[in-house]
């Protein structure tokens, strides 16, 4: 899927638009904002470097969020931490001291049950709970089948729901 | 495997959970990346507001060059920096004990430089910390235009819906706006913010000046700055309407306009631009301040203010108003924009006041009745701004003055800073992005 067809003003237009939810989906998926910021800046950067023209794309979002999703995954592979809690050694979700206090404990405690879980679910889990893609839209994102997404997401939310039980 | 009913739970827990946290982390993860943008164009004064009809073209161009700029950057550097506090900007003002006049709105509304166009700051007076940030839907940016209820709790803003049109598609497929919404949300005593409703009837255009009537029943704007409702809309060719001055009624969805081709004291066959609208305290009365130009030649414009009775049917503004005040030929504070106190004795005033060292930017309470001017701020030497407004609160005591980036509210003649440490007001449009 890839774009063609838009111009370095469209381009900036959609930056402008979209960068702070692709940077917030990032940040759910790594547990780090500034390392989220990095990968939308790359995937931005890489298309205008490239030249990347999305004119021909009514809605660049999704072919956006793939590659999000895959620069999270490059980040995820370099620190070693795919299948293992995203969170290790930093609060999750990723803000700061004063903004972690408006929110309630028990959302801390569904977003920490998340980091929790292995990157594919949670990949999952966000896409279909933030960005409220549907399960075709997943499917296509991650290049799964939308079996997989579904069975995915039943997996995710059972062992979120085990884990909030269990940290009652 | 859990049950249906625990799955549902889960889910629902899951969503608000990441809605949350997505909405406190967007209120700073923009920061570094509109660092980057130049400043925006200054807000049209006096000496150039006969350039109005042409904003809503302005604000395009201005998206266009922010972004190209914003693209250029992309090109150049590797990371984004911080976004950097800029030297000499104030920092909030605390909040003075209680001493002579009324406590000012315990909570502000507002969009900055890390806010952008997409999301809405409740921040708290006394120390200028946010309390609530509020993300509109995706696809939708803020005009600007921020207002307030009477209470003070409940805001509005307007925010329209960037599209490209189809058939311009390639480098000059500018993002028209080709529609406006309102939306609408609370505040509760902890300056948390309730659910954002998108409220009334969609409007064609961008909106220039908006005012919600005290009790949120009805909004008032103008759409001086392009209120394309030709035939095929923006993307169709469809004409800019004249200048006119419109009412959403929000609980039947009727919108009822008055165009404002002439007005009193104007000249026959000259038209008025409208400006700024308030509400009196009646919900009924609007105050529309228009400016007309004097010169063919040259920017110099006149003023004046109507009373406009929004319970007639619409049609000619002329016809359904009444002029409240209009500016001297030879002025000494010349005014820009005006709004009328909820009781409609008085008008807070922008003013130009020349000087020997140039114009210097004063706000002014005008009294009706005896037409008496009475300096309530003069900015300060060296700290004067081409671009300054000011917005108040529904009891019309406590005003909210924007100039250039920065932001206060006056008490006794000073300017008591609403910016927080770090941040940038910078405004990308000239209309009032602050409310209280």
């Amino acid at each position: 899927m890839k774009p063609s067809g838009f111009s370095a003003e469209s381009l900036a237009e959609v930056f402008q638009c979209r960068r702070s939810e692709l940077v917030r989906l990032g940040a759910f998926i790594l547990g780090d904002r500034s390392a989220a910021e990095d990968v939308v800046q790359d995937v931005f950067l890489r298309m205008h470097q490239r030249g990347d023209r999305l004119a021909d794309v009514d809605d660049p979002l999704p072919y956006l969020r793939g590659a999000v999703i895959n620069g999270c995954r490059s980040v995820l592979r370099r620190r070693r931490l795919v299948r293992r809690p995203a969170h290790r050694g930093q609060p999750y979700p990723p803000l700061s001291a004063e903004e972690a206090l408006l929110l309630s404990e028990d959302r801390r405690q569904v977003l920490a049950a998340l980091a929790r879980l292995p990157a594919r679910r949670r990949e999952v889990l966000v896409l279909r709970y933030y960005a409220g893609l549907s399960e075709a839209e997943i499917a296509a994102t991650l290049g799964i089948s939308a079996g997989t997404v579904k069975s995915t997401a039943a997996r995710g939310l059972a062992a979120l729901a085990r884990s909030l039980k269990e940290s009652r | 495997m859990i049950s249906q009913d625990e799955a549902a739970r889960t889910e629902e827990r899951l969503r608000d959970a990441l809605s949350a946290a997505a909405d406190i982390m967007a209120g700073s993860e923009t920061a570094a990346a509109i660092a980057a943008v130049p400043q925006p164009p200054a807000r049209p004064t006096r000496a150039r507001a006969w350039l109005i009809p042409l904003a809503a073209a302005a604000c395009v161009v201005a998206v266009i060059a922010a972004s190209v700029a914003l693209v250029t950057t992309l090109s150049r550097t590797s990371g984004f920096a911080s976004l950097p506090s800029s030297p000499g900007s104030s920092t909030c003002t605390p909040l003075p004990a209680a001493g002579a006049g009324s406590a000012p709105p315990r909570f502000y509304v507002t969009t900055d430089v890390a806010a952008r166009q997409i999301q809405l700051q409740v921040r708290r007076t006394s120390d200028c910390a946010i309390t609530a940030v509020v993300s509109l839907p995706a696809g939708w940016l803020l005009t600007g235009g921020i207002s307030a209820t009477a209470d003070d709790r409940t805001f509005f803003a307007p925010a329209f819906s960037a599209k490209t049109c189809p058939d311009q598609p390639g480098a000059i497929a500018l993002p028209h706006a080709t529609q406006t919404r309102f939306f609408r949300f609370a505040v509760n005593d902890q300056g948390r913010a309730g659910r954002l409703t998108m409220v009334g009837p969609p409007v064609s255009g961008i909106v220039g000046s908006v005012a919600v009537s005290p009790d949120g029943s009805r909004i008032a704007f103008n759409a001086a700055d392009g209120n394309f409702v030709g035939p095929g809309g923006v993307c169709g060719g469809g004409q800019a309407e004249g200048a006119a001055i419109s009412v959403v009624d929000l609980t039947s969805g009727k919108i009822r306009t008055w165009q404002t081709p002439e007005m009193p004291p104007a000249p026959a066959g000259t038209s008025v631009t409208p400006g700024a609208v308030s509400w009196l305290a009646d919900g009924r009365t609007l105050a529309v301040s228009y400016v007309w130009p004097t010169s063919q030649t040259g920017p110099q414009l006149s003023m004046a203010v109507a009373a406009l009775d929004t319970d007639s049917d619409g049609g000619s503004l002329q016809a359904h108003s009444h002029v409240l005040w209009s500016q001297p030929k030879k002025c000494v504070f010349c005014v820009q924009e005006a709004m009328i106190s909820p009781g409609g004795k008085s008008l807070t005033a922008i003013a130009t006041q020349q000087t020997a060292q140039g114009g210097r930017n004063v706000l002014v309470q005008i009294s009706l009745p005896s037409g008496r001017y009475r300096v309530l701020f003069e900015a300060p030497a060296g700290q004067n701004s081409t671009s300054a407004t000011f917005t108040q609160d529904g009891s019309g005591q406590h005003v909210i003055v924007v100039s250039g980036s920065q932001a206060g509210w006056i008490r006794a003649g000073k300017l008591l800073s609403l910016q927080a440490p770090g941040s940038a007001l910078k405004f990308s449009f000239e209309i009032t992005t602050i409310a209280w």
